[in-house]
């Protein structure tokens, strides 16, 4: 049941990565690469290779609390 | 020739408070790129906070365009809970959707979530609407 319900998840692939930075494809489905910090997994996307319209990064925000801004 | 244009919420994970399990959170996020100079940013999502008065970003993003931190302008930044955050006010520019803005922007340490505010971003529209039962954001400029 559970592997049933997380299926449906859009975002069930960012599960690892709670309080990281990301790096997603274009289509927002696979991360390339994950660092604690933005600014170290930009150096990551540089060695990789990775250019403009290749990847966008995000915060994957702490699972379980409400985001307050 | 004012333009209206729309982005869908970005999904982040989140866990539902009264089942516990873990859901799909929908945020008003949107993808931008900042410069400075010759440099500038992969683009990135950043959430549009009605809520806060100026931009702020992590640092790292600061560091990562060449900015020297702490020789802009130094001031602070108070969250919910009273927390202070130190932070260094920067000029960049701020590419967003086929647009680019010379905006001021905070940057701070020890800081993860890029917050876009409305000095410096909604006041770049006529209008800022967040449509919650559709999950979008829609801008006028």
């Amino acid at each position: 049941v559970y592997n049933n319900f997380m299926a449906k998840l859009k975002s069930e692939f960012l599960i690892p990565y709670e309080n990281k930075w990301v790096a997603l494809t274009p289509d927002n489905k696979k991360v390339i690469a994950s660092a604690k910090d933005v600014g170290v997994l930009s150096k990551k996307l540089k060695n990789l290779k990775i250019k403009h319209g290749q990847a966008i990064m995000m915060y994957v925000s702490p699972f379980d609390a409400n985001l307050v801004l | 020739v004012s333009q209206t244009f729309t982005f869908p919420y970005h999904f982040f994970l989140g866990t539902d408070l009264q089942t516990k399990k873990l859901v799909d959170i929908y945020r008003p996020a949107v993808p931008v790129v900042i410069a400075y100079g010759s440099s500038r940013t992969l683009p990135f999502y950043a959430h549009v906070d009605s809520g806060a008065d100026e931009s702020l970003f992590p640092a790292s993003l600061a560091f990562e365009i060449g900015i020297d931190l702490k020789k802009g302008k130094k001031g602070k930044s108070v969250g919910i809970g009273k927390i202070e955050i130190p932070c260094y006010t920067h000029k960049v520019t701020l590419y967003f959707y086929k647009f680019d803005f010379q905006v001021e922007i905070d940057f701070a340490e020890n800081h993860q979530i890029a917050l876009l505010g409305r000095k410096g971003f909604f006041d770049l529209f006529k209008r800022v609407s967040f449509h919650e039962k559709k999950k979008h954001i829609e801008f006028k400029i």
